[in-house]
């Protein structure tokens, strides 16, 4: 398996791939950030951030999971890389690899997204209390609902052998994400793509008298978590699946 | 003379059709085994049997003297080259970073990459990207990385495809002086038998799935190859190929 991962780390030179999934995290999350003009947008900074950056999620994360997870298998199309790769090394270790290297750039989004709440606060000057489990809750689900789109995707890319299909769905995803938010809360269970709202732990009042935006914190839908690293196991399963059906 | 690969009635069927059929080879240590037959006639899906890149549908393969199984297949394909149809490359590395991955999967010293380089007159383009290379560079490359930790055996399917005269006659010295420059055994497949017939020193002819011969070139030279009637001279290896899959027709026939 070492091996392996070096060898993906030799494929992914000249890539930027990590850079990419920086960039990406730091973008969502600062286009997600409130700029205060008012003391009571200072009040709950933190919360509109949780609020605002977990539907940006929903609809950025699907498109940008396409992209890395057929990135990640286009090379080995383009350069029919299997036939040769499956005399040198198992298939499980081919799939192993990719998935750690695709996981690997979910987490480094998921800190650069975790990063901007402490850089917002200072740049704009929060006067919230910054509730660190409440950050920490918002990482996790974002990387837990990141891995179930970026499995499922890699399936796609690896079935279709092309990078279309998988860039279609992540952006029909995508689109279909924007309504999630004003959907009813039920509904949203049927897309588990976007749990990223659901799982955000935070509701949101607006008054249309006073225009000013009441957050509510919930407690952390453990259930829900649990039932999208179920979506995220049958991904994986999927996934692997694929490479291991690969015709060479 | 040890056969570094045997196979017993390989058989290969894809939904029912039969492709490959009770395919017995036995390709000599030491060889340059030409493994031949026009088009379709079932060699990629042999070779990639050989690899274990197919699963076959019945009969055994012995690589390297060992029968080939789940267990040992890749052990066995660390001594083992491959080049099976097209070459496998990344075009956004160089022709070394390409080297590297396979060296770093064969768990082959990095100081390889050199010689192989040389050996395919790649070591002044090793640091291009392998997307600006010909196709006869990237075969060439293919070769390379088949030739890394000093296999014993390589198995070539239609190397010398898409090349052009030139290449093609870069690509056949350069397998006819395997064996002694390499130690290697060559296992090759084309369909230009004219080709074939300046570098192999063993012949297997296959059509529709069935071997029709194996044997020296020499041997199938002096059995079948007579002399054509207008010119006086031998027939050549395509003659001689035509000739006995008209006969497998016929017989098919009767």
């Amino acid at each position: 398996m070492r091996a392996a991962m070096l060898a993906e780390r030799i494929k992914a030179a000249r890539r930027h791939d990590l850079l990419l999934a920086a960039l990406t995290g730091l973008l969502t999350a600062l286009c997600a950030a409130v700029r205060p003009e008012e003391d009571w947008q200072r009040a709950v900074g933190y919360s509109a951030l949780t609020v605002n950056l977990s539907l940006m999620n929903a609809v950025v994360m699907p498109l940008a999971m396409a992209a890395l997870a057929s990135r990640l298998w286009d090379m080995e199309t383009r350069g029919s890389g299997c036939r040769l790769l499956f005399t040198l090394q198992s298939w499980e270790s081919l799939f192993g690899a990719k998935a750690l290297r695709g996981l690997v750039q979910n987490v480094v989004i998921c800190l650069a997204e975790g990063a901007v709440f402490l850089l917002a606060g200072r740049m704009w000057g929060y006067t919230q209390a910054l509730e660190i489990p409440r950050v920490l809750w918002l990482m996790l689900c974002t990387f837990v609902v990141n891995a179930m789109r970026f499995f499922a995707l890699l399936a796609l890319s690896v079935r279709s052998g092309t990078q279309v299909l998988p860039l279609a769905v992540g952006l029909a995803c995508s689109l279909l994400s924007v309504f999630t938010a004003f959907m009813p809360e039920r509904l949203t269970l049927l897309t588990p793509w976007a749990y990223d709202v659901p799982l955000s732990a935070m509701r949101m009042h607006y008054d249309r008298e006073t225009r000013i935006t009441a957050y509510e914190p919930l407690a952390f839908p453990a259930g829900l978590l649990a039932a999208a690293v179920v979506c995220g196991v049958l991904g994986y399963v999927l996934a692997r699946r694929a490479v291991r059906d690969q015709e060479v | 003379m040890d056969n570094i690969i045997e196979t017993e009635n390989l058989t290969k069927r894809y939904g029912g059709v039969p492709v490959v059929r009770s395919v017995s080879l036995a390709v000599p240590q030491g060889s340059v085994y030409g493994f031949i037959g026009p088009n379709g006639a079932g060699k990629s899906t042999t070779m990639k049997m050989l690899l274990g890149l197919v699963k076959q549908s019945g009969g055994s393969v012995r690589l390297l003297g060992r029968e080939m199984n789940a267990e040992n297949r890749l052990a066995l394909l660390r001594q083992t080259g491959s080049l099976i149809e097209s070459p496998s490359s990344y075009g956004h590395l160089t022709a070394r970073e390409n080297l590297r991955i396979v060296a770093q999967l064969k768990g082959v010293e990095e100081t390889e990459i050199e010689r192989v380089l040389r050996v395919v007159h790649l070591d002044q383009e090793k640091a291009r990207r392998v997307k600006a290379f010909s196709l006869g560079m990237r075969q060439r490359l293919g070769i390379a990385q088949a030739l890394l930790g000093r296999p014993r055996l390589l198995i070539l399917d239609e190397p010398t495809n898409g090349l052009d005269p030139e290449g093609i006659r870069e690509m056949r010295d350069l397998i006819r002086s395997l064996p002694q420059t390499a130690g290697a055994t060559v296992l090759v497949s084309s369909h230009l038998l004219s080709e074939m017939e300046l570098f192999v020193d063993y012949v297997g002819i296959i059509d529709h799935g069935r071997l029709l011969w194996q044997g020296p070139l020499a041997r199938l030279q002096a059995e079948r190859g007579g002399e054509v009637v207008v010119t006086r001279r031998s027939k050549t290896l395509e003659e001689i190929f035509l000739d006995l899959i008209h006969e497998q027709g016929e017989e098919a026939a009767e």
